[in-house]
Order: C-alpha cells, then structure tokens, then sequence
C-alpha cells in the first residue's frame, strides 16, 4: 500500500472483497455471456469500490451497492472494449475450468421452472432472480435497481403470484412444485 | 449464498434452477485466482478517491444492453418481430443513467431506418448533408445484435451530435470560400446547438472541463460542443481545424463524415498509423475538401 492510502482503507475494502467476491462472482457470472466478462466485469466492479470507498456504505448497505454496480456495467456492456489484465484471464481460466456451473438442468422441473421465470415480464424477472438467486431482501433489491422499496415489494409481490400461476400453468407433472406458502387453495 | 427462507415458495423453488450451482464457484483453484486479483486491485490502481459531488458521465450512451440473463424469452423475441422497431419498453432510471432515455428502440428491425429518421426529425442537418443522417442509421443498424436495444434518446443524441459536426463542416467550407451569409447561418446554428432538447435530454450542462473518474477524459457528455462553438463565434478557423483533426470530443466529428469513413475503409494499411497519423490523415483530407 502507498503512503497516500490508509492502512484502514485497505483493510475495510479487503474485509468487503473477502465477504462479497463469491456473491458478486455468481451474480456476474449468471449474467454475463462468457467467463472472460464475468471475470473483467467482477475486476470493474472491485475497482470502482475501491475507487469511491468512501461512497460504499458501511455494513449490510455496501453489497447491494456493490451488486448496483455490477448491474450498471452489465447494462453498459462495459467489458467489451477492455484490455484484460492478466490475473483477470487467470480467474477467466478457472471459472473456465469450472464450466458445468454454465450448463442448466434440463429435467422437467427445472426446464418448468426456468420456462415459468422468463415468462415473466422483464422487470418483474430481475427482481425475481435478484430475490432467489442473489438472496437480496426488498429494500436492498430497490438499492440495485435505484427503484423504491415500496415499488419493489409490489413487484415482487405480483412476481410471486405470477409465477404461481405459471408453475400451476405447466404441464401436469409440474403441479406437484407448488408447495408451502404458494399452494393453490383447495377447489 | 442464499438466504433461507421460513416456507417454501416460488422464489425457494427457483433456486432449483439457478445456473450457478452451490459450491461450484467455491473452490480453491477460483478463491486462489479471486485472492490474487483483490491483493492487484488494491496494490496496482488508484486508491479511494474523494467522493465528488458531481456524477461521473457515461462514455457511451448509445446502447442499452439487455442484460444476458441465460433464460432467453422465446415469446419475448417474436413480440420483437411482430413489434418492429418500436418495443414499447421503457428503461429503468438506472438504464437511463447509462443508456438515455426513452423507448427502447431495436436497431436490427426492418423498420428501424423509418423509425429512426423519425426520431431525427427535429435535429436540423443542413442542406446537402442527408447521407451524414444516412451513414449514421446504417451504422447504428450494422452494430445492431441480438439483445441490444437503443434509447430514443440515445439515438438523438447521436444525431445531435452528427448534424452539430455536419454544421461545422458547413461553416469552416463557407468561412474558406468567402461565403458569410452562409457561414453566418451555420455560426448561428453551432451557436444553438448546446441547447437542442436532444442535447438537453442527456446533458442538462454541457460542461467541457468537467471532471470525471481519475483517467476519464473531462468533459459532461456534450461539453466538446462548445470549445467547437467557441472557435466558430471567435471565426478561428484554425482553431475548428485542430479540433476536427484531432478527432477532438466524444462525438469525434470525423466519425459522423461518411466520406471519410469511406477513406478509412479503403486504406486498411492507416491501421498502423496510430491517432496523431490518421489526425494528419483527417487534416490532408479536409483541405482536400476545400479544393
């Protein structure tokens, strides 16, 4: 570390890294087409963090944040034109190695249920995905987004009904998925 | 990764289908690689910065990236077909921070040359600079691929900035050939252009020296108007020459010139030159254009 940053700065954003790189990592790598940009788009994201620390809000509030970021530069395509740093393409090679996280379950409940989630519409789907995937509560799904809590609640909400309804919508075998708190009501 | 939940319900459920297996990304070769990057991070680029009260511009407005999600819509990508053009989606704030606003429009449909002139309606190119209007909506079609939709207001944007250059040209020829009334009119134009609503709608300031992220060019996503502005009002030509030559500005006017474009295409070996060559490359041509 160079004498012009604290000591305490770099422990702050090593502790956050060390807490969110696994979290970031999954979200990117769900979202990005190749594991080169899942990588370059993961280094984008630490880099700003540690650019703009003091931006990045203490405690719970910093992954969302994190995650908002994330999503600004996947909506930029921002890996595109970049000239990858070589521990970038190394953990590109490893994520590589790792390719069956890549390749989804075709069983019929999970063709099912992937078919019922992009059935949704686009915006409900994001919250969704943020919601089960990334295990985000509402309020930090609405710091991601830049939306209010209320308006993410509602959507979820409708999202959840949504998605009942497709599950109950699907072929025949897929009606035994609904269970707990979404069962249908007996007829 | 995923935080339990008390019942089982819809959202439980599609963790079934979550693309990311458990565990997958949490072995020792990935953390071993995560470890090396944040130790690089931290050690190679810039520490944390003041936090500034201005917002960082976004260098490239004109795409909006819908976001690879691995569940394509197959209903979803023929509603684009029946649709054309016009998609009848509106981005998100945060998408609007990166990619302007207004309907999202869909480059590679058949309609979008009708639709995008349409949209370029209300930015005035002058006389005889149809084709700069042209080359930018077949550009834009070119880069058009699957899952990559532009704003309207991206697309005014561009247009703004192609008919401002298309203006410049117009007054720096007039201003050479001893035209006044013509370079007059072209003057009064530039002189107007910060303040076209398409400008406007992305940035409300035009701000040449405004400062962004450490590295970032300055400049708010249309300040490279006015120093061009500045030079025509001053009727230093020379000066627009420069900046014309040195591809000055986000918009860089030479890429909004067809004709030039044309000259790049044809000489592949330019590739070599690097920025100052094809800048004295650019500078050949425009005084070429005065003869």
């Amino acid at each position: 570390m160079s004498g012009s940053r604290s000591e305490q700065a770099q422990v702050r954003f090593e502790q956050l890294y060390r807490e969110t790189r696994i979290d970031l990592l999954a979200y990117l790598v769900r979202r990005s087409p190749s594991a080169e940009d899942a990588a370059d788009l993961l280094a984008e994201t630490y880099s700003i963090a540690w650019r703009r620390l003091d931006a990045v809000p203490e405690g719970k509030g910093a992954r969302p944040w994190l995650f908002g970021v994330a999503r600004k530069l996947l909506l930029k395509g921002a890996s595109k034109a970049r000239t990858r740093h070589a521990l970038v393409e190394r953990l590109a090679a490893e994520l590589r190695v790792a390719a069956p996280i890549f390749q989804p379950v075709e069983d019929e409940r999970s063709v099912a249920l992937r078919a019922a989630l992009a059935s949704l519409p686009e915006r409900e789907r994001e919250i969704v995905m943020l919601a089960s995937w990334e295990g985000l509560a509402p309020k930090e799904i609405a710091v991601v987004l830049g939306q209010p809590a209320n308006l993410v609640r509602v959507r979820l909400h409708r999202a959840r009904k949504r998605l009942k309804r497709a599950l109950l919508g699907s072929a025949g075998g897929t009606r035994r998925l609904v269970t707990g708190s979404d069962a249908p009501p007996a007829v | 990764m995923h935080t339990s939940r008390p019942t089982a319900d819809s959202l439980e459920l599609l963790k079934e289908c979550d693309p990311v297996q458990q565990g997958a990304l949490s072995g020792e070769a990935i953390d071993h690689a995560l470890t090396n990057l944040g130790v690089a991070l931290v050690s190679s680029s810039e520490g944390p910065a003041p936090v500034r009260p201005r917002r960082a511009i976004r260098k490239r407005r004109g795409l909006l990236v819908t976001t690879a999600v691995l569940l394509v819509s197959a209903t979803a990508a023929a509603a684009t077909v029946v649709m054309g053009a016009h998609t009848g989606r509106y981005p998100t704030k945060a998408e609007v921070a990166v990619g302007g606003p207004g309907e999202a429009l869909d480059p590679a449909a058949p309609d979008f040359r009708a639709v995008a002139l349409d949209v370029a309606a209300d930015i005035p190119y002058p006389d005889g600079y149809g084709a700069w209007r042209d080359y930018l909506i077949a550009r834009e079609v070119a880069a058009a691929s699957d899952g990559v939709l532009e704003s309207t207001g991206a697309l005014q944007g561009w247009f703004a900035a192609s008919g401002f250059c298309a203006w410049v040209q117009v007054w720096r020829q007039a201003d050479h050939a001893g035209d006044a009334t013509k370079a007059s009119e072209a003057a009064k134009m530039i002189a107007q252009a910060p303040s076209w609503k398409a400008v406007t709608d992305e940035d409300p300031n035009p701000d040449p020296a405004a400062v962004n992220d450490p590295g970032a060019e300055p400049g708010t996503l249309f300040g490279w108007l006015l120093p061009y502005r500045d030079a025509v009002l001053a009727g230093d030509r020379a000066r627009v020459d420069h900046l014309l030559a040195t591809g000055y500005g986000q918009g860089k006017c030479w890429s909004s010139d067809p004709r030039w474009m044309a000259e790049v295409r044809a000489h592949p070996e330019w590739g070599t030159l690097g920025g100052q060559g094809l800048a004295r490359k650019y500078e050949q041509f425009l005084t070429s254009r005065h003869s």
